[in-house]
């Protein structure tokens, strides 16, 4: 089979890439274009792998790194890149390759080594980079909302280890209310069924009545959400929960968010 | 209310430690659905065009295999 037709099935999925890679559509396209074109000229430096796919990613990085095609001042990136995007851009180059190589494209540690053409005990240790490089680019503050001590502490403790700072813990909708306004967070994780009597729920609506900030409730009455009114619950854990689902949706929210950019 | 747990070493210094493997597949997966559009949209011209090119100068330097 032609090397035409071996990578076009390919394609796309180097395109997505290249775009997660180099922060906009035009730029990615711009380097699989610049990438084809080389193999038309020669097709010698194709890099010799069983697997084709693997080689096409490998040529492609190879290209990318050597080559710097300045689209830097392209006025359509900010728009077009959602949050997720840009905090793609802040980890460092190796180390998002890995990441977007393993957690985007699918291929395994291994794999990812051939590509970069790297050991595998460094691909392991450019995946932690950037698992710690995405943890610093999402560390904010946080408000809790939560009566009860015990799981208070058991939350604070755990986003603190997640290198989150927290702004105060708050038992009822007044002092909810009252610490957002004394420092505002980064983030709110919300129990909705308070001590008092009061709910967790109407505090963050009260809250986002003035300010965006995203919020994950944790609740042992998921039905109380199911309202189809404000705060649409986006992110939502039961009551008892896996801390380490809690904090995985933690750092999912503040990487998405539009709103927390404000807020951190 | 102050915790003086384990976290104190992460946070003093401002550095986090890194994201736990469930999180890293999360925000992977959502990437990935994100990008989702771009992978099901038929490849622009331009590309089936280089492409073809490939082909034609294979055809002309002759198969390796």
């Amino acid at each position: 089979m032609s090397l035409a037709a071996q990578i076009s099935p390919h394609v796309p999925l180097l395109r997505r890439f290249a775009r997660a890679l180099t922060g906009s559509q035009r730029a990615g396209d711009t380097y699989v274009a610049a990438l084809l074109e080389a193999l038309v000229a020669d097709r010698a430096n194709f890099p010799d792998l069983d697997d084709v796919k693997l080689a096409l990613y490998k040529s492609f990085l190879d290209l990318w790194s050597s080559v710097d095609i300045n689209l830097k001042a392209d006025p359509d990136v900010p728009a077009e890149q959602a949050r997720g995007e840009r905090n793609l851009q802040a980890i460092a180059p190796m180390a998002r390759q890995a990441f977007l190589l393993t957690a985007v494209e699918g291929f395994s540690p291994k794999q990812t080594a051939q590509i970069l053409g790297i050991e595998a005990g460094k691909a392991d240790e450019l995946l932690e980079q950037a698992a710690r490089d995405i943890a610093g680019q999402v560390a904010t503050s946080v408000l809790i909302i939560e009566d009860e001590p015990l799981i208070a502490m058991d939350v604070e403790a755990m986003v603190e280890d997640l290198g989150h700072r927290v702004t105060g813990i708050a038992r009822t909708h007044m002092e909810a209310v009252a610490l957002f306004g004394k420092e505002r967070p980064g983030i709110v994780l919300a129990d909705i069924h308070l001590a008092d009597g009061s709910s967790g729920l109407d505090a963050v609506n009260e809250i986002l009545q003035s300010v965006e900030v995203p919020v994950i409730f944790i609740t042992a009455y998921p039905e109380r959400l199911l309202t189809g009114e404000r705060p649409e619950p986006a992110y939502l854990v039961t009551k008892p929960f896996q801390p380490a689902m809690v904090s995985a949706l933690i750092s999912q929210a503040l990487f998405f968010d539009e709103s927390s950019k404000k807020a951190a | 209310m102050q915790s003086m747990g384990l976290a104190m070493d992460t946070s003093k210094d401002g550095k986090a430690r890194p994201l736990n493997e469930m999180a890293v597949r999360q925000i992977g997966k959502k990437l990935r659905e994100s990008f989702d559009e771009v992978v099901k949209e038929p490849v622009p011209d331009r590309f089936a065009a280089l492409l073809d090119e490939l082909e034609k100068s294979e055809g002309q330097q002759g198969q390796d295999q």
